[in-house]
């Protein structure tokens, strides 16, 4: 987990500039956020890794083979240092439809299985939300490294009991799949923004559009039911917590703030099947100081798809996938890096294209910058990070044991110091902060109700 | 490994405590300076003479320390990683997993001056880093606290000494000289 997702770790324009002479970070792509959604992006768009060629082993299984499941073999499989040895799916087609992904891999309908095979060192669960608690809890159990997508889980109580089980699994590593954290490019615009560009902060809006039934259809109707765990409030945690986790997330990492409060509604009102779990939903999601994020998702209309616009009194910063863009006010102040920029106009504003290293680049050309191809997903950079976490988690324990001995107290406080270096991700806390976020956000709009968020509810 | 205990009845264990120790590597490079840290110092320590009464001179004790080389860590806020694996190349460490040091000699330099004061020796011993040992010796100081004890030094080494080409990180390259700080923290054994 990276420092700078901690509270009080703002940065200031010093460190920012600061880490930027030392870090070589590059343009790097992301689809924006459509999670556990039905159309996972397509694999061919993502390059090949870039991962170093004598990393450690991890050897993995994947738990959950339906699209998103799919799509983590895919980006598994470019990884030479994370070889697939199982993949589980209590439906015997998904196993068969990954047979080609991960031809070395054993393929099992009982997640309990793949977890006692002792050659299986990491897990990565992407079963429907409603069925993640039992697998990372075993998993963990087991002594496996767990990757569990976001959100943990569907109800609260799930979600604290996953993430319970991961804060006292010291010995591995686990992370949530809130792949925007370990985004290059986002912590890059991450850092940007915390060196103050956008003044004080005013407020945020984001919204996810897409016209889409989410329904799946199936000829067993008992499959059927199971495919549409999405559509009934029973298993889903709604459209704010299926997609709209990251964006939550994403403002609450920028804010470095939790909120104090949601407020939202929703109703059905495109797909009338039958469904209970609203195909539209607004909600206001409320941090200290009344800065509020404006959120929208529907399954209605496709306009202007998904994106998020920060606003400070000095500019606001718009995310849109694996770009990004400044707009300036007129009274803020020069920053010297923005003449030489490539801007893109939008209607009536001009965005300055925000590239990574653009600021020191800048001297050094007449010309404008531009973007370059991307060279990974979000979701890449987040297996990478957690497969050479994990590697690194697993060393640091083997190093501390050698040391001290099996059960010598100490353990935690010495990973504390030394996995400071792992590569960004989203950890146990930042999951279960997030789940707890959207989850209350996801009632607030059942309900149509303002609730608050005090410091208890994000206690373990 | 594990040397013979000293001879002496009086002689006083002491085991390296899990926390609360740490080992810095200081270097410089054509860029900036750098710096690694770990806080693992494993091994034990055994003290032949009563620290209370002990005259300057040589005294008896002997020492074992080690470091795993990838507990070694970068102090930098981005690209860390990628810095250990440049550093961990160099050192050979999947092949050499542990800086190792061994006491031969210590000699107290002068009787503290108020009894809560650290005492000061000249140490000398063996350093074993890369799979090459070399014998260093150093200023240490001992604090007592109770059944605790802190012991600390620092020395000056090259990196050509252990047999490790300096590193480079593209036009980078960093410089032959280190310097080696660390804070052991021990507590006396339990009697057996």
């Amino acid at each position: 987990v990276t420092d700078n997702t901690k509270p009080g770790a703002r940065l200031d324009r010093r460190s920012f500039l600061k880490g930027g002479s030392v870090a070589t970070v590059m343009i790097v792509a992301g689809q924006v956020g459509a999670p556990a959604a039905e159309e996972a992006p397509k694999p061919a768009a993502a390059p090949a890794s870039s991962h170093p060629p004598d990393a450690p082993v991890v050897r993995c299984a994947v738990i959950g083979c339906g699209t998103w499941g799919r799509e983590l073999i895919h980006t598994l499989a470019r990884l030479p240092n994370a070889p697939i040895v199982a993949v589980c799916d209590k439906y015997e087609l998904n196993l068969r439809r990954v047979e080609n992904l991960a031809p070395q891999a054993r393929p099992s309908t009982d997640f309990k299985t793949v977890l006692s095979n002792p050659d299986v060192q990491a897990v990565l669960v992407a079963t429907p939300t409603h069925l993640h608690k039992d697998v990372v809890l075993a998993a963990l159990q087991a002594g496996k490294h767990v990757y569990c997508e976001a959100p943990l889980a569907h109800t609260l109580e799930d979600a604290r009991a996953i993430a319970r089980a991961a804060q006292a699994a010291e010995k591995v590593h686990f992370q949530t799949g809130l792949q925007w954290r370990a985004d290059p490019y986002r912590n890059f615009v991450l850092s940007l923004i915390r060196s103050g560009v956008m003044g004080k902060p005013i407020k945020a809006r984001a919204q996810w559009h897409k016209k889409q039934s989410w329904r799946r259809t199936s000829a067993n109707p008992e499959r059927e039911k199971e495919l549409n765990w999405r559509l009934d409030r029973a298993t889903s945690p709604g459209l704010v917590a299926e997609v709209g986790v990251h964006q939550l997330d994403l403002c609450s990492w920028v804010f470095n703030e939790r909120p104090i409060s949601v407020f939202g509604s929703g109703e059905v009102l495109q797909w009338n099947d039958g469904r209970d779990v609203p195909d539209t939903v607004q909600a206001i999601v409320e941090y200290p100081g009344g800065v509020r994020l404006f959120y929208e998702a529907t399954l209605a209309n496709s306009f202007e798809a998904e994106y998020e616009v920060l606003y400070g009194a000095d500019s606001a910063v718009m995310l849109r996938g694996a770009r990004g863009w400044m707009f300036k006010e007129a009274d803020s102040p020069a920053l010297g890096w923005e003449m030489h920029a490539k801007k893109e106009e939008f209607f009536q504003d001009t965005g300055i294209t925000l590239i990574a290293n653009a600021s020191k680049q800048a001297p050094a050309t007449d010309k404008p910058i531009e973007a370059t191809a991307p060279e990974k997903t979000p979701l890449q950079a987040a297996i990478e990070a957690f497969v050479a976490n994990a590697a690194n988690h697993a060393e640091a324990v083997a190093d501390f044991v050698a040391s001290f001995g099996e059960g010598a107290q100490g353990l935690g406080e010495f990973l504390a110091k030394t996995l400071k270096n792992h590569l960004p991700c989203a950890g146990w806390r930042e999951g279960w902060e997030a789940t707890v976020v959207a989850l209350r956000t996801n009632e607030a709009i059942l309900k149509g109700q303002k609730l608050l968020l005090d410091k208890s509810a994000f206690e373990v | 490994m594990w040397l013979p205990t000293l001879s002496t009845q009086a002689a006083t264990r002491y085991n390296a405590e899990p926390t609360g120790s740490e080992m810095r590597v200081e270097g410089k490079s054509t860029l900036h300076g750098w710096m690694v840290k770990s806080a693992i110092i494993s091994g034990w320590l055994e003290l032949g003479f009563d620290p209370a009464k002990a005259e300057p001179g040589k005294v008896e004790a002997k020492a074992e320390a080690a470091v795993p080389v990838q507990t070694l860590k970068s102090q930098i806020t981005a690209g860390a990683s990628t810095m250990d694996g440049v550093m961990y190349k160099a050192m050979e460490a999947t092949k050499y997993r542990r800086v190792e040091f061994r006491l031969k000699e210590l000699v107290l330099k002068e009787k503290p001056t108020a009894p809560d004061a650290p005492l000061k020796f000249d140490s000398k011993g063996d350093l074993v880093i890369h799979g090459v040992t070399n014998t260093v010796s150093m200023p240490v100081t001992m604090k007592f606290s109770g059944d605790k004890l802190k012991t600390s030094g620092t020395v000056s080494m090259k990196m050509t000494e252990y047999k490790i080409e300096p590193p480079s990180f593209g036009v980078i390259k960093s410089a032959d000289e280190l310097t080696l700080t660390f804070d052991w923290q021990l507590a006396k054994a339990a009697a057996p």
